[in-house]
């Protein structure tokens, strides 16, 4: 197999003030173009630990020890110069509410620009061309939806929208955080349906966090179960989930 | 059915006009089409659709939160539709409605026994011992502990601020309770507790729930009439199971085909 | 544009109907200019009579207020009575000292208050951010007289700059007088200034907060975009909307905000000239000083909506 793209060994996660142990040695990883499902009850801390593993999370309020590898590149050493880098490039995160994850003044086009602005020296131009690709491979090829105010999408394209701006510079690893918790069934079939879609065509890895292990059917075998803080390797539809 | 239904819906129909949006002409948009249904009394309605359905439109024109064109509005007989505001009070109590974010609209700054108690101080019933005393039973009827009444509505969770919006809406003690997606946005283990917790009280007080959701597997967990809707209308009704089986309209064909599947399972949705 | 347009003939709308109350208003208050007059023994009735038709004073209400405002599109704004000369220019003369004044006091006070606002919500933990709070606590709670008499005795016992008026002669504009000018501005600018800045800060401060701790830019911060690009390209067109408002307000208070100040320093503002016209009953110019604040006050709000159209597409959309 190689040297996986993420590995994580031991990480804790302990919130400084209430002294709450949220991860307790937790340790998996994740091959290339892999896909991990990460299960669990709300609260079980699958959010803080996405958060934990772009180092997101403010180190004065939270204790993070253990070792988080990308390519072999320690994040939670890395200067925060480094870090900055590699999140959104090579680790990027989409969370639950795209609602919210937008930002309302700005259009569509500006939104994906940014990220590409913020890795890539590229001209207005090339810019402007690589965020319609982003859109397209979305499935918003409409030029309209460049321009578009965000108050003028559905709640399945601003899903798709924030799709477009987390992959637009090709992250290798992409982490899904109840990416449909927000949608109705049918529209998550169909983002569904095009995560699988880019999983293939970018050759993703994907870590997908959810409380609904059905909605890892088709994307892998394998998942992470956050229980009391301990991660269990489990079958995404053994008989570890049928009670849940 | 013998008895007369809880409520009737006879011919509803409602329309907006659309915001002016680059990508679509401005139009008169039909929101709620000739909408008919009957609910009898301590049974579950459950109506299904995606968003923009119209489930939400519907759930507010019955509880005269928003204004029908047109059509009748029956709760216990009476047409809600022309009534005057001040006559609407008393029935708010027999017909009381949680939404997704009921929770989001309790104020932080009340404790969760303030909170429940606040409809009680609303309709003036009782005196401040007795609000107090219904609010802590209605706290431990949704499965709370009594000694979290004095939390700030901030230290509890989705599903228990939810609980605590169900608490505040069963408080008056109604007679139709409609959930507009009152569940969705919780997790599956917390939403399966919820509805067993609506079945358990249904089979205590003579409750009736119009239950809305996009979910069918949750649906199917929470009632057996179903009725679907799509572009405003209701397409098809019947027994979930039936439904599930074979349904007849794209609407509900393509809600079934939505739900996540387990591999090796069959769509028997036994959740 | 609907949106433009209707808050405009809105503004219009109020325009109008603000001249008409205040003149009606004014005019329903008992006495006028020449009422002192009639304590004159050496005077007849008849005489004053004859002075009040003269001016036109003893027309029906609805044909003043038609003469006013004719005389308003000629430029004249009526009549001061007290100095026989078409109001106009003397308002003028006096609106742009208060308008210098409040002007640069408010330029300032928003200069610091973006400044030190955006700088405290980046690092909310620094110890600069602690002090910007400090600040902020204490000079809201200094009453604007207080503070204006506290420079004023600093201003005597230091002589740093002087004390009242705004020029130590009346001379041409200078080089030199322009100095002048600006040494007799330090103080009450700053006071003024002073006075606004808490206020300013605050907000900029809460609705940067805001904005800094929305999903959004959370979310733009998981992409990796740079610290200062999420602050002002992110972060601060967000905080923008309360901030723009709070901005036409203080644009529309611009005639009105300084009066206090003005009377402290000697500054010789539209303050001063109110009061006086107001005692003696100069009609016109009272009314003209009252029209003068509400132009202010409709065009600062109309300048903060023309803001927000163009930076929201929020509001473009509704």
């Amino acid at each position: 197999m190689g040297e996986p793209l993420l590995l994580v060994r031991d990480l804790c996660i302990r919130h400084r003030s209430s002294g709450r142990q949220i991860l307790d040695h937790v340790s998996f990883e994740l091959q290339r173009g892999e896909c991990l499902g990460l299960l669990g009850p709300s609260g079980a801390g699958k959010s803080t630990l996405a958060r934990a593993l772009l180092r997101l999370l403010p180190p004065a309020l939270w204790e993070v020890t253990g070792s988080i590898h990308l390519n072999g590149f320690n994040l939670l050493t890395a200067p925060e110069g480094e870090m900055r880098r590699f999140r959104g490039a090579r680790i990027t995160l989409v969370g639950q509410e795209p609602e919210l994850a937008l930002n309302p003044v700005l259009t569509v086009g500006t939104q994906i620009e940014e990220v590409l602005r913020a890795h890539f020296p590229l001209t207005a131009n090339q810019r402007r061309q690589q965020a319609e690709e982003a859109l397209a491979a979305v499935g918003l090829p409409d030029p309209r939806f460049f321009r578009a105010p965000i108050q003028e999408l559905s709640g399945g394209e601003r899903q798709r929208v924030v799709l477009a701006q987390a992959l637009a510079v090709r992250p290798a690893l992409l982490i899904l955080d109840e990416p449909t918790s927000a949608v109705d069934t049918i529209t998550q079939a169909e983002v569904l349906e095009l995560l699988k879609k880019l999983r293939d065509s970018l050759e993703l890895a994907l870590l997908f966090i959810t409380h609904n292990p059905a909605l890892l059917s088709g994307f892998t075998q394998r998942a992470l179960l956050l229980h009391d803080g301990r991660a269990q390797h489990v079958e995404p539809f053994g008989a570890a989930l049928e009670n849940s | 059915m013998s008895s007369p239904p809880l409520l009737s819906v006879q011919g509803l129909h409602k329309s907006y006009r659309s915001p002016k949006r680059p990508f679509h002409a401005p139009a008169v948009l039909p929101a709620l089409i000739d909408i008919t249904l009957q609910l009898a009394s301590h049974s579950t309605l459950v109506l299904v659709g995606r968003s923009g359905s119209g489930k939400s439109t519907l759930a507010r024109c019955i509880a005269r939160l928003e204004a029908a064109d047109s059509g009748a509005v029956f709760f216990a007989g009476r047409n809600l539709m022309h009534l005057h505001p001040r006559e609407l009070k008393p029935i708010r109590r027999e017909l009381q409605i949680v939404f997704q974010h009921s929770a989001t609209a309790i104020n932080p700054l009340f404790t969760a026994l303030e909170a429940v108690a606040e409809p009680l101080d609303v309709q003036q019933i009782g005196h401040r011992r007795e609000r107090r005393e219904r609010a802590l039973e209605a706290i431990e009827t949704v499965g709370l502990p009594r000694a979290w009444a004095h939390r700030s509505s901030l230290e509890f969770s989705g599903g228990e601020r939810q609980r605590l919006a169900l608490a505040r809406a069963l408080i008056l003690e109604p007679r139709l309770l409609i959930l507009d997606e009152a569940l969705s946005g919780l997790d599956r283990v917390t939403q399966n507790r919820i509805s067993d917790l609506l079945h358990a009280l249904q089979q205590q007080r003579s409750l009736a729930y119009l239950f809305i959701t996009h979910d069918l597997q949750l649906a199917s967990r929470v009632g057996r009439e179903l009725a679907v809707m799509e572009h405003g209308r209701i397409v098809e009704s019947g027994p979930v199971a039936a439904i599930l089986a074979q349904p007849q309209s794209d609407a509900a064909a393509a809600l079934v085909r939505a739900i996540p599947q387990l591999p090796g399972t069959s769509p028997s949705l036994t959740a | 544009m609907p949106f433009l347009l209707r808050r405009l003939l809105r503004s219009l709308a109020l325009l109008i109907g603000v001249s008409f109350l205040s003149f009606l208003l004014l005019d329903l208050a008992p006495g006028d200019y020449f009422d002192t007059m009639l304590l004159n023994p050496q005077i007849s009735p008849a005489t004053v009579a004859a002075i009040r038709s003269q001016y036109g004073l003893n027309r029906p209400l609805p044909q003043e207020y038609w003469s006013w405002i004719r005389s308003i599109g000629r430029g004249d704004w009526g009549y001061s009575l007290a100095y026989n000369l078409p109001a106009a220019p003397l308002i003028w003369q006096r609106a742009r000292y208060t308008l210098l004044l409040s002007g640069t006091a408010t330029a300032l006070a928003w200069i610091a208050a973006l400044a030190l606002g955006i700088w405290s919500s980046a690092r909310p933990h620094s110890w600069i951010a602690a002090l910007v709070r400090t600040l902020e606590a204490l000079l809201m709670a200094i009453p604007e007289l207080v503070l204006a008499l506290s420079l004023l005795l600093i201003a005597v016992w230091s002589g740093i700059a002087p004390a009242a008026g705004a020029s130590s002669s009346i001379s041409a504009l200078q080089p030199r007088s322009l100095l002048d000018l600006a040494r007799h501005l330090l103080l009450p600018c700053l006071s003024l200034a002073l006075g606004l800045l808490p206020l300013l800060l605050l907000h900029v401060r809460s609705s940067m907060r805001q904005a800094l701790d929305s999903p959004f830019v959370n979310a733009a911060r998981a992409y990796g975009i740079r610290p200062a690009r999420l602050l002002f390209r992110h972060a601060l067109p967000v905080a923008a909307n309360p901030l723009i408002s709070l901005f036409g307000l203080s644009i529309g208070l611009l005639m009105s905000s300084s009066l206090v100040t003005e009377t402290v320093f000697s500054w010789p503002g539209i303050g001063s000239l109110m009061v006086t016209a107001i005692l003696d009953r100069d009609f016109f110019v009272v009314v003209d000083c009252t029209l003068l604040a509400a132009i202010f006050l409709l065009a600062g709000n109309f300048l903060a909506d023309l803001l927000l159209f163009l930076q929201d597409p929020r509001v473009r959309a509704s």
